[in-house]
C-alpha cells in the first residue's frame, strides 16, 4: 500500500488533532479575554508561545 | 447461480495483511506510552483539581467515565502493543508431523469441513459447498465435505448430494449452530475440522496455508480473518455532488478530494468491515497466546475440542457431584466425605460428554477452556491472511442481531464464567480478555460522555471549573498524543468509521448488559444472510433521540448566550458545541444505515415512484 494512501486512511485523526488544536488556541484566548475584562489583569496561567 | 446482488463482486480479491514495519511499531509504542502518562496527568488533574465543587453531581460521574474510558485505553494499548505472528512452518505431509504421540501414525492428514446450515438459500450453500470441494493440498489429503443442515430440508439434501458433499441433519436443533456442530462431531472423525458457515466460501488455499501451524502438536484452533467481499463500494463525492448540482457540484467534490483524498459517499454503511478487528486486534494477540475463535473460517484439531468437552464434561461431574453429596449426607443424615464414589457415578450418568458448549459465544468460550488448562499448553493462533469470503448483514435488523449476539455472550461469561478471575491464564491473557469484556461495558461510560454536553448547553453548569488554559493544558496534550498514537497504531487502516459506530451502538451494549443482568439468556437465532426488508427506525430510536436533544441544546445555548443569560460563556459553548456535533456524526452514521438500500434498491425505488 502507498503511503499516501495511508495518509489517507488516517486523514480523521489529523482532521481530529487539527479540530483540538484550533479550538483549544481560541477558547482560552476568549476565555482569557473574558477573565481579563472582569479582574483588569491578563491571568498568568495561560501564557501561550506567541501570546 | 442466480442472479445475487453479490455475483457482481466474485472477483473481488481480499486485501493483503497490515505490513509489519518495525519503525512504525517503534513510533507507536513510544506514542501511546506517552499518551498513556498525558492521560495519567489528565485523569490525576481531573480528580483533584478540576471538579466543579458547585456541580458534583455531574463533574464526578463525568469523571468516573474518563477513568474509565482511560482504564479501557490502558487496556487497548497493551492489546496493540506489537505485532508478533505465529511463526508459518509448510504443509505437513502426514499426520505424525502434528502430533505428539507420532510412533502409531503413519497415514495422510483427514479433514472434516462442516458447512453449517439452517434455513439460508440452498443456492448460496451450493456455492460454499462448490468453494470447499475445490480445497487443494500439496499433498495426499483426505478431505470430507459436510453439509449440516438444522432445517432438514430435502432441497438441501438434494443440493447437497448432487454437489457430491455428505449431508447430516438430526431431530430439533437443540444448542443451535453449537448442538448442529455436535451432531456433526459425533458422525466423523476426521484429524482437523474446518468450520464454515452458510455463506463460508473457503479458498483453495485455506488448509495449505493452516496446517502448517499444527506442526507444533499444542495448536488447538487456527482462526482466519473474516472478509466480506460484498461490502458496498459507495460513490465517489463529486459523482455524488455532481449528479445532484451539477458542474459546479461536482468540481467543488473533485476539489475537496484533491486535498482530502478520494471521499466515498455510502461506503460499508453499517461498518462491516473486520479488518481491524482481524488484522490489528486478533492478530496482535497472538504475542499473548490469546487470539480467540470466532467460528466461521476457523480450523480445530479434533483433540483440542474432544479436550474442552472432557474438561467441561469432569467440570459438571465435580459440580454434581458436591450437590449429589450434600443430597446423600442429608438423606443419609450422616457427616464425612463417604458418598463420594456413589456421588460421582450418579452425576456421571447424568451428565453428557460432548463437544460444543451450548453458549451462544460457544467459539470463545472454548478458546478460554483451552486457554485455562495449564496441563497441556493449547495454543490458538490468528492466521493473518485472508483464506475465505462471506456475506455482510446488509441491513441494520441483521447487522443488530450480529451485534447483540457478540455483546451478550460475551458479557454472559463475564458474568457466568469470568476467565479474569479463574486460575489458569497468564497475565498476558488475562488482560487480552478483560480488554475484550471492558469494550462491551463502555456503554456505561458513553452514555455520560453523552449526556454531559448537553446538560451544559441547556443549564450553563460545566462539569470542570472552568474552560481555562489549565483545562486545556492538561487536557490537549493527552487528547492529541492519544489520536496520534492510535492512528500510528493502525497505519494502513481507517479507524473513523470502527470509531463512531463503537459509540453509537451503545443502545445494543446496553440491551445485552440488561439482558445478562437480569439473567435472560441471551438467544441464538442465524443472523440472515440476504437482506431483510422493512423499515429500521425503530433499532435506532436512542440515536435518533441523541441528535434532537443535542442539536436543540445547542440552539438553545446559543440563543440563551446572545440574549446575555448569566452562566453562558462562549468558550464553554464552542467546547460543548463541537462536543455534541462529535456525539451528532457519530449517532448520523447509525441512523443513515436504517436508511440504506443497496443502490439497485434505490434505483428500482426512484423508478417505482414515477408516474406511468
Amino acid at each position: 500500500m502507498k503511503f499516501s494512501e495511508k495518509l489517507r486512511r488516517a486523514r480523521s485523526h489529523l482532521l481530529i488533532v487539527a479540530i483540538m488544536i484550533v479550538t483549544s488556541v481560541i477558547v482560552v484566548n476568549l476565555e482569557d479575554e473574558a477573565l481579563t475584562n472582569e479582574v483588569g489583569s491578563h491571568p498568568a496561567h495561560a501564557a501561550l508561545p506567541g501570546q | 447461480m442466480p442472479d445475487y446482488y453479490f455475483t457482481k463482486f466474485e472477483d473481488r480479491l481480499p486485501p493483503a495483511p497490515l505490513e509489519h514495519s518495525r519503525p512504525v511499531e517503534i513510533a507507536w509504542q513510544v506514542m501511546a506510552l506517552c499518551s498513556l502518562i498525558a492521560g495519567a496527568i489528565y485523569i490525576h488533574w481531573r480528580w483533584t483539581a478540576s471538579l466543579n465543587p458547585d456541580a458534583l453531581w455531574f463533574a464526578i460521574p463525568l469523571a468516573m467515565a474518563e477513568t474509565c474510558a482511560y482504564l479501557g485505553l490502558i487496556l487497548f494499548t497493551a492489546n496493540l502493543w506489537q505485532v508478533r505472528d505465529y511463526p508459518r512452518e509448510p504443509a505437513p505431509a502426514n499426520i505424525a508431523d502434528c502430533v505428539l504421540d507420532e510412533e502409531h501414525l503413519d497415514r495422510p492428514i483427514s479433514v472434516d469441513v462442516f458447512i453449517a446450515t439452517y434455513n439460508e438459500d440452498e443456492e448460496i450453500v451450493r456455492l460454499s459447498i462448490r468453494d470447499a470441494m475445490a480445497i487443494t493440498y500439496p499433498h495426499p489429503i483426505d478431505i470430507r465435505v459436510h453439509v449440516l443442515d438444522d432445517g432438514s430440508r430435502p432441497l438441501m439434501q438434494a443440493v447437497a448430494q448432487e454437489e457430491g458433499a455428505n449431508y447430516i441433519t438430526r431431530e430439533g436443533n437443540a444448542g443451535f449452530k453449537a448442538g448442529n456442530l455436535r451432531n456433526a462431531m459425533e458422525q466423523t472423525s476426521a484429524d482437523f475440522l474446518v468450520i464454515c458457515d452458510a455463506d463460508t466460501r473457503p479458498f483453495p488455499s485455506i488448509l495449505e496455508n493452516t496446517l502448517g501451524y499444527f506442526r507444533d502438536p499444542d495448536v488447538a484452533i487456527v482462526q482466519t480473518p473474516q472478509w466480506f467481499y460484498d461490502l458496498p463500494e459507495g460513490e465517489r463525492l463529486r459523482d455524488v455532488w455532481g449528479r445532484k448540482a451539477g458542474a459546479l457540484g461536482r468540481g467543488l467534490g473533485g476539489a475537496i478530494e484533491a486535498v482530502a483524498g478520494e471521499i466515498r459517499i455510502g461506503e460499508d454503511p453499517f461498518a462491516n468491515d473486520p479488518a481491524m478487528f482481524y488484522d490489528v486486534i486478533q492478530r496482535r494477540r497472538n504475542g499473548a497466546n490469546a487470539a480467540f475463535c470466532c467460528g466461521a473460517g476457523s480450523v480445530h484439531r479434533r483433540e483440542a475440542v474432544m479436550f474442552v468437552a472432557l474438561r467441561a464434561y469432569a467440570d459438571a461431574i465435580a459440580n454434581a457431584s458436591k450437590e449429589k453429596r450434600s443430597s446423600l449426607d442429608r438423606l443419609l443424615r450422616r457427616r464425612g466425605d463417604g458418598g463420594d464414589v456413589l456421588a460421582r457415578w450418579q452425576a456421571a450418568q447424568e451428565q453428557e460428554l460432548t463437544p460444543y458448549k451450548f453458549h451462544v459465544s460457544e467459539d470463545i468460550y472454548s478458546t478460554i477452556v483451552l486457554h485455562r488448562d495449564t496441563d497441556r499448553n493449547w495454543k490458538t493462533v490468528l492466521h493473518p491472511q485472508v483464506e475465505s469470503k462471506m456475506l455482510s448483514p446488509q441491513d441494520l435488523l441483521s447487522w443488530t442481531i450480529q451485534r447483540f449476539k457478540y455483546a451478550g455472550g460475551s458479557l454472559d461469561i463475564f458474568f457466568h464464567d469470568n476467565p479474569v478471575l479463574k486460575p489458569g491464564l497468564s497475565l498476558g491473557q488475562r488482560v487480552m480478555y478483560l480488554a475484550t469484556f471492558w469494550s462491551y461495558f463502555a456503554a456505561l461510560w458513553n452514555v455520560v460522555f453523552l449526556v454531559a454536553p448537553v446538560i451544559y448547553l441547556f443549564t450553563a453548569i460545566p462539569p470542570i471549573a472552568a474552560y481555562t488554559g489549565d483545562f486545556f493544558g492538561h487536557a490537549l496534550p493527552f487528547l492529541v498524543l492519544n489520536e496520534l498514537a492510535f492512528m500510528l497504531g493502525t497505519w494502513g487502516l481507517s479507524g473513523f468509521k470502527g470509531k463512531v459506530t463503537y459509540l453509537s451502538s451503545f443502545p445494543i451494549s446496553l440491551g445485552a448488559l440488561w439482558a445478562v443482568a437480569r439473567g435472560k439468556k441471551i438467544s441464538f437465532p442465524v443472523t440472515p444472510k440476504l437482506r431483510q426488508d422493512g423499515n429500521f427506525i425503530r433499532l435506532v430510536w436512542p440515536q435518533v433521540a441523541v441528535i434532537i436533544v443535542t442539536v436543540v441544546a445547542i440552539a438553545w445555548a446559543a440563543g440563551a448566550l446572545a440574549l446575555g443569560i448569566a452562566g453562558y460563556s462562549l468558550g464553554g459553548l464552542i467546547v460543548n458545541g463541537l462536543w455534541g456535533l462529535n456525539n451528532i456524526l457519530a449517532m448520523s452514521v447509525m441512523v443513515r444505515a436504517a436508511f440504506w438500500k443497496p443502490p439497485e434498491e434505490r434505483e428500482a425505488d426512484l423508478k417505482g415512484a414515477v408516474p406511468a
